[in-house]
């Protein structure tokens, strides 16, 4: 069934894209960033939300064009790109917190229905190791070893991590509940 | 066996965990690339060098204005020499063909209204780069596509991967094929050999494996794929080269009856002379990656660029040429490269933009190409045709134009046009013939969408398409299969 395969959009050789890049490619990195966006967006989510995810995202991935030609080892692409993102996160966050805050409800678009926006909001309260790879699987669609390939965790580590932050989402949508 | 995991394996089967995936949904990013800035120090920028230029042009029409300078260095009166103006007409530019310099053409002379920044170039005068010279039409190609008339149906032929089939190669004889399949979970892809008896496989396919490399680890360890294959020229001891890469990152070149392995550093894409058992690759063994000729057993440097990267190898039919991409510093140009004298010239340099996948016409007097010059975005590339001999017009024979998952666009047997896909998601991206006149695309009516890396090979005079596609009701969870087409001519 075709339900059953996972995602077949990957391309076929991310090294390949990586030392393209790395040597000024820009269909390359246009390449990578088809492969990595979902990671990256999901990443983000979880720590500053919905609204401003995209945007971040995108100066995420000019960062890493930029510092690519630095990267010494490019099968670490990944990790690499997601730590640009999380800083990117916590530049956000930081400077956030020097203007007026966003109303809890801009920061969440508004097509989302109530029970969404409650899943959302429970699992930006999850410790991020737990919410990144959930988010990568509930929001992005991504399946477990494309997860592992993306952020450099080993299958058995993202299988584990997958159903433990399953538990804890459940546990904090019944709190919400209560 | 392992147990079936629907969380992890992303298939359906925990409710609570489809209902939230439907649930968040909309969440799910489909945002384009961001326009990437140029990565040259912010001395080599052009709006710094622009504005530098600026300055001295202004200095010396104030020297010029104001009569020479005197000083005296005793009884002696002498003229001080304005300061020449940054990369003005009389500039020697004779580093610059040699591709050792940033191309230096950021001059604040003005002659054509669409770039201000280029030098007047002198009647007679001829640059390393034809674009800086000649004049070039930037125009797209005028008039709507239209369309071929219907052949027999495509045909597809039946694989049974669980995976994505990408960039079938028919060999040079047309009795057998070389495809690719990416499994995307595992992001591994395999190579598959399959015999061809008119339109159709003849018997099972098999997978290449190298003989010479031993089985992976059983825990993952030694994971590999196998890919970029080059099929060698009839007549040839060797029947191809392939690439295979181990999970540590090495990647290692196969040859088809030739007991070593091109091991040293990461090497990939063999493209193989098409008169001669022998063939170019590309490897990162001493700095950002050259390319090198294998020759039955020996590997010859060809270039040697410490600040670039060369890339995307194409031959001329002769053998005595090679058109490769020179990457690096927010820019990627094509050059040639003289196999027999080892020097390499620029053929098209369209500062900051990139221009990649060249590849030689037929009769070896033209090289086509993608650049992103003259698209509304960076990741947009038309496609472009220039005389093989630097200092020639670029002409801009297609305005959108998807590049290819490997290697560059074929041309058609006649040399008057390039067989690619027209970048139009939202009419199925179909495939075209792209006349190098500049006249509309003919676009091609197989029937399918999603069409990728189309390929052209003459079998008992009829021209017969190799690509892959989605299924004509396209859906995101099919996989990219492969056809077969008779163009009708």
């Amino acid at each position: 069934m075709a339900e059953e395969r996972p995602s077949p959009t990957r391309a076929p050789d991310s090294l390949e894209f990586v030392l393209a890049a790395q040597a000024g490619d820009r269909a390359a990195f246009d390449a990578l960033h088809r492969l990595y966006r979902s990671m990256v967006h999901a990443t983000l989510i979880v720590r500053i939300g919905a609204s401003e995810a995209e945007d971040v995202m995108q100066e995420a991935f000019v960062t890493a064009w930029l510092s690519l030609p630095d990267l010494r080892d490019p099968a670490a692409f990944g990790p690499w790109l997601q730590s640009i993102a999380r800083a990117k996160a916590t530049d956000r966050l930081r400077r956030r917190k020097k203007t007026v805050p966003l109303p809890e409800t801009l920061s969440v678009p508004p097509r989302l229905t109530l029970e969404a926006r409650e899943a959302l909001a429970a699992l930006a309260r999850m410790p991020s190791h737990l919410s990144e790879p959930l988010a990568m699987r509930l929001l992005e669609g991504m399946t477990g070893p494309e997860i592992a390939d993306a952020t450099g965790l080993t299958h058995g580590s993202v299988r584990v991590t997958l159903h433990r932050a399953m538990k804890r989402l459940r546990e904090e949508l019944e709190v919400s509940h209560d | 066996m392992t147990e079936r995991d629907p969380l992890f394996d992303g298939t359906p089967g925990l409710p609570e965990v489809d209902r939230l995936q439907s649930l968040l949904a909309p969440l799910k990013t489909e945002v384009a690339p961001p326009p990437l800035p140029s990565r040259a120090p912010w001395w080599r920028r052009p709006s710094v060098l622009s504005a530098a230029a600026t300055l001295a042009a202004g200095l010396v029409l104030t020297v010029l204005v104001a009569g020479p300078e005197h000083s005296e260095v005793g009884d002696a009166r002498q003229l001080t020499p304005p300061a020449p103006a940054i990369g003005g007409a009389g500039q020697d530019r004779s580093l610059e063909r040699a591709g050792t310099t940033e191309p230096a053409d950021f001059a604040p002379t003005t002659s054509r209204p669409e770039d201000k920044r280029k030098p007047v170039p002198r009647e007679g005068q001829r640059g390393g780069g034809g674009e800086d010279v000649a004049p070039r039409s930037t125009a797209p190609p005028a008039g709507e596509p239209e369309y071929m008339p219907l052949g027999a149906a495509p045909v597809e032929l039946l694989t049974h991967h669980e995976g994505n089939v990408h960039h079938p190669q028919m060999s040079p004889d047309g009795s057998e094929l070389v495809y690719e399949v990416h499994y995307p979970a595992e992001k591994r892809t395999e190579l598959w050999l399959a015999g061809m008896e008119g339109r159709a496989l003849a018997g099972d396919p098999v997978m290449l494996v190298p003989k010479s490399l031993g089985d992976p680890s059983p825990d993952g360890s030694g994971k590999r794929s196998a890919h970029s294959f080059g099929w060698a020229p009839t007549g040839s001891p060797h029947k191809y080269a392939y690439t295979v890469r181990d999970s540590d990152g090495s990647q290692q070149v196969y040859i088809d009856e030739w007991s070593g392995l091109i091991a040293e550093g990461v090497n990939r894409t063999p493209t193989w002379d098409p008169t001669e058992a022998r063939f170019v690759f590309t490897s990162n063994r001493t700095g950002r990656g050259d390319l090198y000729l294998w020759d039955g057993g020996a590997e010859l440097q060809l270039t040697f660029d410490e600040t670039h990267a060369e890339l995307y190898p194409s031959w001329a039919p002769a053998g005595n040429k090679i058109a490769f991409v020179r990457a690096g510093r927010g820019q990627s140009q094509v050059m040639v490269l003289d196999v027999h004298h080892l020097n390499s010239v620029p053929l098209v340099n369209f500062s900051g933009k990139d221009s990649t996948r060249p590849s030689f016409s037929p009769d070896g007097g033209r090289v086509a190409f993608l650049s992103n010059k003259g698209t509304d975005s960076v990741m947009r590339f038309g496609l472009w045709v220039v005389e093989a001999k630097p200092g020639s017009t670029a002409r801009n024979i297609g305005r959108s134009v998807r590049i290819p998952s490997r290697g560059a666009l074929s041309w058609t047997p006649d040399g008057r046009g390039l067989i690619g896909v027209i970048d139009a998601p939202e009419q199925g991206d179909p495939i075209a013939i792209f006349p190098i006149d500049g006249g509309p695309p003919r676009i091609v009516s197989t029937g399918t969408v999603r069409n990728r890396d189309p390929r052209l090979h003459v079998v008992d005079d009829a021209w017969r398409l190799l690509f892959t596609s989605q299924e004509a009701v396209a859906s995101d969870r099919d996989w990219h299969r492969m056809f077969v087409y008779d163009i009708p001519r």
